[in-house]
């Protein structure tokens, strides 16, 4: 075996000790207590109710946000599979823009899109009191739900409709169907595996909610919160590691479903010309331009508000100031730092996360490609369950594992990179596996027949040809490590937080300074990862690589 | 009973149907035989209802079935790729149009049987659609097309995506089938041997327009036009390039053709070898000679025309570069 094979352990060890072990740790610690095995921390979910309302909350909300997403999200999926109207395809792209935007901006984006519908209210109608009060309630909870989640929902249904065979629904309509009868008994069950796939993928994102209910949620927590309180605020690490284990089995299970389901759906597809037309009669334009402006406020209103707030917050007019200030503390408070520190921080965590998720991911997706041995097979779930384990649960999973010899990282700088690498690592082995898998044997092959050496094989032809996917995974883990909010709020160090560490200790303090450094914040994270978005769009061909 | 007027589409200012007018009599199987983007299928469409037209009529007994939505026409469509809901097992495919015509249970149930005996596929009923072969797809597809007696059953290119061994055989049956339950047939094709095989009348449509309708053998024997005699395999057509006393100047030759004929068909199957001092002879030399099994085929050259003719496996053929004389013995006038 070549030496460079080798490299391939890398990976592997890299999940065992960052992943893996932390994962065992948090088992460990739920089942035994100063070395003395007990379930205390199991049996602290079962007996007080907390518990068991906020798993019970976790689950409904989950279950009603993708319940919602659904329902807000099929006509626009229909109206995008068979209708071809002007501007879709950047609609398209656009309506996929929310799914990349850390949450914290998310939040803030949404309470300043309720200062400013409020503020509208208050001066048309001459109110004094601001008219609607969402904050803390689960409408809004859910309405960041269906935000973030509706380009899923469009684009795993709306796909799967226009691959979908066109002549299935004309033959029922020459055998005589129609109207309702047509949705219920032709378009609906031949739309079944798209719709189990997307509710599920988005019931996991909703399930393990964190940054829209910790900011948002007021009185409300799901599980991901209810851990984050416990490992944080009470210090109970049983209980949270108990609570991290019930999360990481409900993921996992979940996980498994999904992977079927996708195969079920690569089988189901069937490769047809595209069936959109133009809309034909008024009430069909009606219907597509309907839904257009229905896309355009739920997506888009929330960002533009908090835009036209970062610019304007403080009451007098159009301002810089927040901006100009980043780099001052305004609290003048010790344990604050001055925002633009932060953006300094994130870029240097985010380039360190790059590097480390592209040298591994890379590894990854060729030891997932080789066909060398049936052990792969075996392995390439493996690769895929830190994105079944929420960011909190990995946060917390290096608190209690790394905080003691031989690997004591308690106050290292390295683990926020660490954290970050974990979670981006998927979506790097996503991007660059089926750029290596479409890869023709026969040109590597052919290199080494003319002479040229493994390394050289490897960089004048394999290199510029998995290029443009390696860049899309980059932008990918750099976009992540920038928004990453669960676990980076977990294992930062007070005085080296990232940006969204820093948006959500402004959001918790009082007063205009910080809520508008907030803001300021929100619009540039949000500018970087629009950017990192357009990219990535631009450079992914149509149909390779996914989530 | 089924009555085409002058129908015309155009698609993105493209037009794919200029003006077909057509005639099915009761009963009769007709095929629509043409090159791929001939605006066959789109042809088929409109008649389905799937379409609209964007002149010209369809009518069905004399009535214009024009404003009939797809759901209300009553006709049967077979599509090229079956289009078998892969969510429904046989059964349930079958009698999704009994179901949708509001058909009683016990006649649902009665009519499937019937069906599904009628294609040899009594045994299918509960299989899932995913598990069947190629044909047995063709089977269900032709019986839930059937199973609601429609008053015309029309037929998308049906074996366009089965093999030619299994296509050869399923042809005849599907003829037979047909015939046996009495329907008004329409089935669209580009394999000629397919129309041959099951069509009474055979329509050849050629960029939107209907070139010639009639029945196999007179098509193959009498093609009307360049584009039919060209499509049917036909060699030896020579363009007209001039006329003396009523007679058409080609390369081949002058012969006497009525007036409007733009080539003549020297049809291969009637050119024979005879003696040089017949009258009307053509001499000529062979140029190449092909053993094709159950036949020689050869081709000569008299003056700057090449000719072809086939001799029977067991003659003795002249060799390349004989000198031999041809006698024509059916020259076809083609028009354009």
């Amino acid at each position: 075996m070549p030496f460079y094979r080798l490299l391939w352990l890398l990976p592997l060890a890299f999940l065992a000790v960052f992943f893996l072990y932390p994962l065992l740790t948090i088992l460990d610690v739920s089942l035994r207590q100063d070395g003395v095995w007990q379930l205390q921390g199991f049996a602290a979910l079962f007996t007080q109710p907390h518990f068991r309302e906020t798993l019970w909350f976790t689950l409904w909300q989950a279950a009603l946000s993708t319940f919602l997403t659904l329902l807000l999200a099929l006509p626009g999926a229909y109206l995008f599979a068979r209708y071809d109207f002007p501007g879709k395809r950047l609609l398209a792209a656009l309506a996929v823009l929310p799914f990349v935007l850390p949450t914290v901006v998310t939040a803030v984006a949404f309470l300043s899109l309720l200062s400013v519908l409020n503020n509208a209210l208050m001066s048309l109608l001459g109110l004094s009191q601001p008219p609607l009060r969402l904050e803390g309630t689960l409408a809004l909870i859910l309405l960041v739900h269906v935000f973030y989640n509706y380009a899923v929902a469009l684009r795993i249904i709306g796909g799967f409709w226009a691959n979908q065979n066109a002549r299935l629904e004309e033959a029922a309509r020459v055998l005589g169907c129609r109207g309702w009868r047509l949705w219920w008994e032709i378009r609906l069950p031949l739309l079944r595996p798209a719709l189990w796939a997307a509710a599920l993928l988005i019931f996991v994102f909703t399930f393990t909610s964190f940054g829209v209910v910790l900011i948002l949620g007021g009185r409300y927590s799901t599980l991901e919160v209810e851990i984050y309180r416990q490992a944080v605020v009470f210090f109970d690490l049983p209980v949270a590691a108990a609570l991290a284990l019930v999360q990481i089995a409900v993921m996992l299970a979940l996980m498994l479903i999904y992977t079927r389901l996708q195969r079920r759906m690569a089988l189901d597809m069937q490769s047809v010309r595209s069936v959109a037309r133009r809309p034909a009669h008024a009430r069909q334009w009606l219907l597509v331009g309907g839904n257009i402006a229905l896309m355009t406020a739920l997506l888009f209103a929330p960002l533009l508000a908090l835009l036209l707030r970062a610019f304007t917050v403080g009451g007098e007019g159009f301002t810089l100031y927040y901006f100009l200030t980043l780099g001052e503390n305004l609290r003048r408070s010790p344990l604050f730092v001055p925002p633009a520190v932060a953006i300094g921080n994130s870029l240097f965590f985010a380039i360190i996360t790059t590097l480390l998720a592209l040298l591994l991911g890379t590894l990854t997706a060729y030891l997932l490609a080789s066909k060398a041995s049936r052990l792969l097979r075996w392995l390439d779930p493996l690769f895929m369950l830190p994105l079944a384990t929420s960011a909190v649960t990995l946060g917390f999973g290096f608190i209690v594992a790394l905080d003691e010899p031989p690997l004591n990282l308690r106050t290292s700088i390295a683990l926020i990179p660490l954290a970050h690498t974990l979670v981006a690592l998927p979506f790097v082995v996503r991007s660059v596996l089926p750029a290596l898998r479409a890869l023709p044997p026969s040109l590597p092959e052919a290199a080494q027949v003319l002479g040229a050496p493994p390394f050289r094989v490897w960089r004048l032809i394999e290199l510029p040809l998995i290029s443009r996917a390696l860049l899309v995974g980059a932008t990918f883990a750099f976009t992540v490590s920038m928004g990453e909010f669960g676990a980076a709020l977990l294992i930062t160090r007070p005085e080296m937080p990232t940006i969204p560490v820093v948006i959500f200790r402004l959001l918790g303090q009082p007063g205009t300074a910080n809520y508008g450094q907030a803001l300021a914040l929100s619009v540039l994270l949000m500018l970087v990862c629009a950017v990192s978005f357009i990219l990535i769009e631009r450079l992914r061909d149509a149909g390779t690589g996914a989530f | 009973m089924l009555t085409l007027q002058n129908v015309r589409r155009t698609f993105d200012s493209q037009p794919v149907l200029r003006g077909v007018d057509l005639s099915i009599a009761r009963g009769q199987i007709a095929c629509l035989l043409g090159p791929s983007g001939c605006g066959k299928t789109t042809l088929l469409r409109i008649i389905a209802g799937l379409e609209g037209a964007d002149s010209g009529d369809v009518l069905l007994d004399g009535d214009s079935v024009m404003r009939v939505p797809v759901h209300a026409r009553d006709f049967g469509l077979m599509f090229q790729d079956f289009a078998l809901f892969p969510h429904l097992n046989v059964a349930d495919n079958v009698a999704f149009g009994l179901r949708m015509h509001g058909l009683p249970r016990a006649q649902q149930a009665a009519r499937l049987h019937e069906v599904l005996a009628l294609v040899g596929l009594s045994d299918f009923e509960a299989r899932d659609v995913s598990s069947l072969s190629g044909g047995e797809r063709q089977r269900v597809a032709l019986a839930r097309s059937l199973a609601p007696n429609p008053r015309l059953l029309m037929l998308d290119e049906p074996l366009g995506s089965l093999d030619a061994a299994l296509r050869e055989r399923l042809v005849v049956e599907l003829r037979a089938i047909i015939k046996h339950v009495g329907l008004t047939a329409l089935y669209v094709t580009h394999d000629q041997r397919e129309a041959f095989a099951i069509a009474d009348v055979i329509a050849v449509m050629n960029a939107g327009r209907i070139e010639q309708v009639a029945s196999a053998e007179d098509l193959y024997r009498r093609p009307a036009t360049t584009f039919v005699a060209r499509f049917l395999g036909l060699r030896n057509i020579f363009p007209v390039i001039g006329w003396r006393d009523g007679a058409a100047i080609t390369s081949a030759g002058v012969f006497p053709a009525p007036q409007e004929t733009q080539a003549l068909l020297l049809h291969p199957d009637d050119l024979r070898l005879t003696a040089p001092e017949t009258p009307g002879a053509l001499p000529a030399t062979i140029v190449e000679r092909v053993f094709l099994g159950d036949s020689y085929r050869c081709l000569a050259l008299h003056n700057e025309a090449l000719l072809m003719f086939k001799l029977p496996a067991h003659s003795a053929p002249p060799a390349v570069g004989a000198a031999v004389a041809l006698l024509p013995t059916r020259i076809v006038p083609l028009a354009s």
